[in-house]
């Protein structure tokens, strides 16, 4: 009676559940659109499907004597044939025909190799709740990801990860939450602490590693959600207050320097400079939140650092004016080889993430002009960035897909600034794979290795109630007496 | 099953099972129904490759996946109760098909091993995929015990345990107990060994607690907590199968058929008591209104007042949504127990269930953006990380309302996927293609007609700010202007109240306005002879008596019994 019921279920539930109504992205002949797009030559099989029906196309990839055709509406790849391909075609260009539309492209392959992967958090985009999400890296010469802390082993949210120009050896990672705390891992050891202290304004967040190993830049942030009621506009994350700090990791002492902790001014997003002699960071005019929210324009300053004491001198210099322009500037991130800075600029305020006409902006710092990186722009936001550890490849997230959930794009950067037409990180069956995946990619970094977290270790140090506080060293100057 | 029974012996068991069968299905699909319809809204499942691989690729995933599947026909309640009825009268017949004890006694006995599932169950934080991995487990056992004893049966047994945890987690233990206790020490040391191994093992290879892989990842929807019911129930399988064992051949006792019937008498009992300690009515009330309200069943909430009123924030939220819907907000809300604002639009708390009934009244309010906060975040707050279907409906509809296509098509996609959502996430999605289609579509239409034109940013503790937005924008939405002045009673602010209230919205201005109108009259110190003139004489009258009443000093029940269903009882003595 029970495996006849169960038979009948299960019937029932194959007849009715067949077919699928996967998703068509983009106006685009293929998605992902990887025509005339410029590829490192140890990238993942870039597969893609024809967004219009193709059953009898054919797709012909060639390369001098090199051919390799697929029929069909679907482009799937045998990796050591894609691998094979690219090996012989590194500087060169692959050409494509297609029959059924009659078209062609190109696919360039870059001499400059790109990172072993990219980690990244995974997590649906909402409010303020959170599912099930983590960290995790993806190997970008094939298809493989990997888990790196989930937070099914403990109650919170993983957030702001970072390394140290993508050497997985080095990682500052925050957790939020029942047990909140910031993990760092370091080549001898693997710490959590607690980043709060009673001098300063919350939990230390937004990483970013000194060169030399020993400090890292974090801001502090009273950090608040909203959302609207227009449909165009979702949701809006501000501060209500923030300054930036410097953490000395030897000697476990945060370095507040009052020149980026100033009243009626609102510091954030810390990075050093290729050479770590100097501080970028976004600040903005205090205003009243959340009804002055438009108002609030934050704009790119840059100030020298003490590589000896950690402090943050006095002298602040405007690198990019943008409320003389009306707009924002958030996520500085400077190439490591100290020739560019790319940045995002949106209409207001600092979590441009969820700002639809966010793009992102190169400054060339030799000769402090910027402009649009036109490769990485599209009608939707263009925010998080990194670089590749050689400064050549520009790893950042889109939402260009459907305007809500944030995808990896990769673009080469040229010696001059210019930015190649980004392609999306390539999936073993794309439409399926993005059409289904109700996750967004948060804040993608390179890594030049896999990371070996040891997550029972991590596991446990977080759920451990133990947390190392953080010392305090004040400097004192001018504006600022302890 | 028992050869050496008799028909009578036949007769007796066959019917103990259909009683237990027919006790649980009846138990679950008339007393306790909106607890099955409660687990089949919080859970999508999904028909697809990837769903069953994400979903089978933890320690007994197999077995979650294959409740989960069981789950989705609680669409109906009472197949549903069938359902829960069979797995529990299935554990019941494999422990007794398991025991080598064949006596009437024995046999009732064994349906002690369910009552504590039943008990788990009961518990709507209880997953289905507990008691059909215990069932897969008693299959294993049955299956590996008809093996004649053999080196074979020996490796089965031992593969068996690692493949079995791997299918239904750490309930394998009774496979390991049950098919080794014959063996020799060795063997059963090694089973055991394998049984403790296993979730250390899974520990290095899945991200969750180790403490998860010993008491079950899936069994229980808050992964904090130990379903410890079911381990109670799974000692009890062990004790009914294992103890007996030690005598194999029990000669049939003397008073078997009396043992029998004190026996089902001494289990009925526990039953009873077991289900008035372990079963929670106040939260079948609470998954009523839930149930009534997503159903549209607004007379059916208000009816449900005269047998078991409302008496929490949460299903006096219902109620008013039912009284605002059936045109009866502004005549009788306060004829029920009111409990301030948080009964318009209870307090947000992160959980999966209250943010799901606020966000049904901005849903009706037309609080298109509210409304997908509040069920996104309910979503998101399912301590087991599932999705419910009942949300991605909710999301795809609001999506298409504020014109995201592209997202809305990925909770239809997914909603295609589904055995009972297919249908409707079909239609939905082909409509998309046609905007005329869209624009034509009833709800769509009035949603989009209600929406502001310009942007708010929303705050909970402004929400009468919002409301106020939306009456003067939308002046067509009468129940965005309910709620406002519902909710200026409820704060007792007459001044705001005078100010939203508009009498030439009214062909005949509503009892209880009438009454909040009189009250801001007389507390402001004005005559009730200047009251405007569409107060109704019978409505001063009453508020004259009620202030002599006061002056008089009577009591509050007398008070309650004379004007309890006014605005002056619950303004001055609420």
């Amino acid at each position: 009676m029970m495996k006849r019921l169960l038979f009948a279920l299960l019937t029932l539930s194959v007849i009715s559940c067949t077919g699928q109504l996967y998703q068509e992205y983009g106006s685009g002949l293929i998605y992902p659109d990887y025509m005339d797009v410029t590829i490192p030559s140890d990238i993942a099989p870039l597969n893609f499907d024809y967004t219009v029906p193709a059953r009898n196309n054919v797709t012909v990839f060639s390369f001098g004597d090199l051919q390799f055709s697929f029929k069909g509406s679907e482009v799937r790849w045998n990796a050591r044939k894609w691998h094979r391909l690219l090996s012989v075609a590194k500087g060169g260009d692959i050409t494509v025909t297609s029959s059924a539309p009659d078209t062609s492209w190109i696919i360039h392959v870059s001499e400059d190799d790109i990172d072993y992967g990219v980690a990244y958090r995974l997590l649906e985009p909402g409010y303020e709740v959170y599912s099930k999400m983590g960290i995790y890296e993806r190997e970008l010469s094939s298809f493989r990801q990997r888990a790196v802390v989930e937070n099914t082993e403990f109650s919170g949210c993983v957030n702001c990860h970072a390394f140290n120009r993508g050497n997985t050896s080095s990682m500052s990672l925050h957790i939020r939450g029942d047990h909140g705390a910031t993990v760092l891992m370091t080549p001898e050891k693997m710490e959590a602490f607690n980043t709060k202290t009673d001098t300063t304004k919350g939990f230390c967040v937004y990483p970013y590693w000194h060169p030399g190993g020993r400090f890292i830049a974090y801001s502090t942030n009273n950090t608040r959600q909203i959302y609207h009621s227009k449909p165009e506009k979702l949701l809006e994350v501000f501060d209500l207050s923030s300054d930036v700090l410097i953490y000395d990791v030897e000697a476990n002492e945060l370095v507040l320097s009052p020149s980026v902790m100033k009243h009626g001014m609102w510091e954030t997003f810390p990075v050093f400079s290729a050479d770590g002699k100097s501080v970028y960071f976004c600040a903005a005019e205090e205003k009243e939140l959340p009804y002055g929210l438009e108002e609030v324009r934050y704009n790119l300053y840059k100030a020298p650092f003490d590589e000896h004491t950690g402090a943050i001198g006095d002298s602040l210099e405007v690198i990019i004016d943008a409320v003389s322009m009306g707009k924002s500037v958030s996520f500085p991130r400077p190439s490591y080889d100290g020739r560019f800075l790319v940045y995002t600029l949106s209409d207001y305020g600092q979590f441009s993430i969820w700002h639809h006409e966010a793009d992102l902006w190169l400054l060339d710092i030799v000769t402090g002009k910027s402009r649009r990186l036109e490769g990485t722009f599209s009608p939707d936001t263009e925010s998080f960035h990194n670089w590749s550890s050689n400064s050549r490849w520009l790893v950042f997230s889109s939402r260009r897909d459907d305007g809500q959930f944030t995808r990896l794009y990769f673009s080469h950067i040229d010696e001059n600034g210019n930015a190649s037409k980004a392609f999306m990180l390539p999936q073993k069956n794309p439409t399926k794979y993005y059409g289904t995946l109700f996750m967004s990619y948060n804040v993608p970094d390179f890594i030049t290795a896999p990371l070996s977290v040891d997550n029972v270790k991590a596991s446990k140090l977080i759920n451990a109630e133990k947390r190392i506080p953080f010392g305090v060293k004040f400097i004192e100057n001018k504006y600022y007496k302890k | 099953m028992v050869k050496e029974n008799n028909k009578y012996d036949r007769y007796f068991m066959t019917a103990w099972t259909a009683m237990v069968f027919a006790a649980a299905a009846l138990f679950f699909g008339l007393g306790y129904k909106y607890h099955i319809a409660f687990q089949e809204k919080y859970q999508l499942f999904e028909w697809t490759w990837s769903y069953f691989a994400e979903t089978v690729s933890v320690p007994g995933g197999f077995a979650d996946w294959c409740g989960r599947f069981l789950t989705q026909f609680f669409i109906s309640t009472w197949v549903g109760s069938v359902i829960v009825a069979l797995l529990l009268s299935a554990v019941h017949l494999l422990t007794s098909c398991l025991s080598n004890r064949k006596s009437l006694s024995f046999f009732v006995l064994c349906s002690i091993v369910p009552l504590p599932l039943f008990f788990f169950m009961l518990d709507e934080k209880a997953l289905l995929g507990a008691p059909v991995a215990v069932i897969l487990v008693l299959l294993a056992s049955v299956k590996v015990s008809q093996m004649k004893r053999s080196a074979v049966r020996t490796a089965v047994t031992l593969v068996g345990i690692p493949v079995l945890y791997f299918l239904c987690g750490p309930v394998t233990l009774i496979f390991a107990v049950v098919c080794c206790f014959w063996e020799k020490p060795l063997v059963w040391g090694t089973a055991l060994l394998l049984c403790a191994i296993c979730p250390i093992a899974a520990r290095f290879l899945f991200h969750y607690h180790l403490w998860q892989f010993y008491a079950g990842v899936h069994y229980f929807r808050f992964p904090t907590d130990v379903p410890w019911l079911l381990w109670i129930s799974v000692a009890a399988i062990l004790l009914c199968i294992v103890i007996p064992c030690r005598k194999a051949n029990h000669p049939k006792q003397k008073h078997d058929r009396v043992s029998a019937v004190l026996l089902s008498v001494v289990i009925v009992i526990m039953a009873f008591v077991g289900v008035k300690k372990a079963a929670d009515f106040s939260d079948e009330e609470v998954m009523r209104y839930d149930w009534l309200c997503y159903h549209g069943e607004w007379n059916e909430i208000i009816r449900r007042q005269f047998v078991k009123p409302a008496d929490k924030p949460f299903t006096v939220c219902c109620l008013n949504l039912a009284l605002c819907k059936a045109g009866l907000m502004s005549e009788q809300m306060f004829s029920f127990r009111q409990y301030g604002v948080p009964g318009l639009f209870p307090k947000f708390k992160i959980n999966y269930t209250s943010p799901v009934q606020t966000a049904e009244v901005f849903w009706n309010l037309g609080m298109v953006s509210a409304c997908q906060n509040y069920i996104f975040e309910a979503q998101e707050s399912i301590p087991d990380f599932q999705k419910s279907a009942r949300c991605y409906v909710r999301l795809a509809q609001t999506n298409i309302i504020d014109g995201r296509y592209d997202v809305a098509r990925r909770y239809l996609n997914s909603l295609c996927n589904t055995l009972f959502y297919r249908k409707w996430a079909q239609e939905t999605a082909a409509m998309l293609q046609d905007e005329d289609a869209v624009a034509a579509n009833g709800t769509i239409a009035l949603k989009r007609s209600l929406r502001l034109k310009h942007d708010i940013l929303f705050s909970e503790d402004k929400i009468d700010g919002i409301l106020r937005e939306h009456v003067i924008g939308t002046p067509d939405n009468q129940m965005a202007y309910e709620y406002l002045l519902a909710w200026d009673m409820l704060e007792k602010n007459g001044e705001a109240f005078m100010r939203d209230f508009v009498p030439e919205r009214h062909r005949k201005v509503p009892k209880h306005y009438q009454e909040a109108v009189l009250m801001s009259i007389v507390s402001a110190g004005g005559l009730l002879d200047d009251a405007p003139s569409y107060i109704d004489e019978a409505v001063s009258k009453r508020l004259l008596a009620f202030i002599a009443d006061v002056k008089a000093g009577k009591s509050d029940s007398f008070m309650h019994k004379k004007y309890g269903d006014t605005y002056w009882f619950y303004s001055l003595y609420r």
